[in-house]
């Protein structure tokens, strides 16, 4: 949604000038998106989601006056919430000193009829692209986060980062080639691929 | 295939492909391994990271806290609330006065004039009637004070915003992004609550360089000066340079050229490498 079809665009406008109704309005609204974004990016219930999430807010409402409208105001708060947690994610690694299973530890249980197995091979392959985001540039991290993550296309991550199709195009070929490069060498996945006939190795 | 970027499997995924589109998915899907992983990625990602119970709150809580940070305050209706209050407070303590006047000067003239009653009542016996009748209509209830006024003539406080438990970590960064976002009115209001907040923070100490800097934008030299003197004060830092260069334009912005010459050559010899040494030399220059 382009910010002049935008049904929020005039709330954010109000809020950028520190309207206290139009601030808790936006945030009451895309809080609870945020909030999802952070948390997927730090790989489910987290204890510093919520103190994430909140420097993210403060970041976005501080940011809406500079905020040009290339993209609908919600995407504009994912993309802050996005960046924020990506970089949450590479403190925490280096405050915390652990690898990539302890931060990554699963909180996703799937229920119904997923198997244990499938369980596996899914936390070992998000474990591996957490790995990767926390390495890759951050411009190339956030495309690909956007991609994988939350479904963007190239045409929505290009008007979210504010950049050219092609620039997207570029840095989400980057993204892959390193992310099956990563997936072709994680020997946890290996093992575990090596018991599910129905798949074979990307590679 | 150009489509491996998204659009049709964003299409496919959200459920809004067409049968064509769902043909060419399938014999694209088949061949291409590129869109085989993206889709398998996208799929472990899907369930991560939902809505809990307790997000309504949450979110309540952070929409209190960036209220409490970055709001501000509704000025017009406490403006009109306040203006009648006092209006009508200096009215009475007013009216207080002049009674307690004239009744003390009544009472001098009535000494002069005629003898004292046998049963003399005692008026006003302080020497000091004025403040003891504002005293009095001060400790009195507004309710009191306003006869027949009702709750909406009350003057009420300025609404209680929840105290900000926000961390000085993220006022700082807030206060950055504000600045970088354009916003120097914004950012120079979140520097100062910052070294309120949180005077013997890091962040507090390093946020005096940049709130100078805002000042200094802003055309406020003096109190930009404050800010940097008050960074070098506390030992200085990776931020000295730029607190000395700082501190240099405000006193350039003072008028004060014997002590900007003073400080300029302070930094030319305590950085003499830095970029800022450049600018303090071609100034010194100018000076000279």
């Amino acid at each position: 949604v382009h910010r002049a079809q935008d049904p929020r665009k005039a709330v954010a406008g109000r809020a950028s000038e520190g309207d206290p109704e139009a601030i808790r309005e936006l945030v009451m609204e895309l809080g609870g998106q945020m909030l999802r974004t952070v948390r997927k990016v730090l790989g489910g219930p987290h204890p510093d989601a919520e103190d994430v999430t909140q420097e993210a807010v403060l970041s976005f409402i501080s940011a809406l006056r500079g905020f040009r409208g290339d993209c609908s105001v919600a995407h504009f708060a994912r993309q802050v919430a996005l960046r924020r947690a990506l970089h949450a994610r590479r403190h925490f690694r280096v405050r915390d000193k652990v690898g990539d299973q302890e931060l990554d530890a699963d909180h996703c249980t799937y229920s119904g009829d997923v198997s244990p197995l499938d369980t596996a091979i899914s936390r070992e392959r998000r474990a591996v692209v957490f790995s990767l985001l926390d390495q890759l540039p951050q411009a190339t991290a956030e495309a690909l986060a956007l991609h994988f993550m939350f479904g963007y296309t190239v045409a929505e991550i290009a008007m979210t980062l504010g950049v050219p199709p092609d620039t997207v195009w570029s840095r989400l070929k980057l993204g892959k080639q390193a992310l099956r490069k990563a997936l072709a060498q994680s020997e946890r996945l290996s093992d575990l691929l090596l018991n599910d006939p129905s798949r074979r190795r990307l590679s | 295939m150009k489509d491996c970027g998204g659009e049709l499997l964003g299409r496919v995924r959200s459920g809004v492909a067409s049968e064509q589109d769902k043909t060419a998915f399938d014999a694209h899907w088949m061949s291409c391994e590129s869109c085989r992983m993206t889709l398998e990625v996208m799929d472990d990602f899907d369930a991560l990271g939902e809505a809990e119970s307790g997000d309504g709150e949450r979110v309540a809580r952070m929409s209190a806290r960036v209220v409490a940070t970055l709001g501000k305050p509704a000025r017009m209706p406490v403006r009109l609330a306040v203006g009648p209050w006092l209006l009508m407070v200096a009215a009475v303590a007013f009216a207080g006065v002049a009674i307690a006047g004239g009744a003390y000067l009544l009472t001098h003239r009535t000494v002069a004039q005629a003898p004292p009653p046998l049963s003399a009542a005692p008026t006003i016996r302080t020497p000091h009637p004025t403040v003891e009748v504002q005293t009095e209509r001060l400790d009195a209830s507004p309710d009191q004070e306003v006869e027949g006024g009702n709750d909406a003539s009350v003057p009420q406080e300025p609404a209680a915003f929840v105290k900000a438990q926000v961390s000085a970590a993220a006022l700082y960064r807030a206060a950055n992004d504000a600045r970088r976002g354009g916003n120097p009115a914004l950012a120079i209001g979140s520097y100062q609550r910052l070294q309120q907040q949180y005077p013997g923070s890091a962040e507090a100490r390093a946020s005096r360089v940049s709130l100078g800097g805002s000042l200094l934008k802003s055309g406020s030299a003096a109190a930009a000066l404050a800010q940097f003197d008050a960074y070098l004060a506390s030992g200085g830092g990776q931020l000295t340079a730029e607190a000395l260069f700082g501190r240099a334009q405000a006193l350039r912005a003072l008028g004060r050229s014997a002590e900007e010459v003073q400080n300029l050559r302070l930094l030319v010899g305590s950085y003499p490498d830095s970029a800022y040494a450049t600018h303090a030399k071609r100034r010194l220059q100018e000076l000279h």
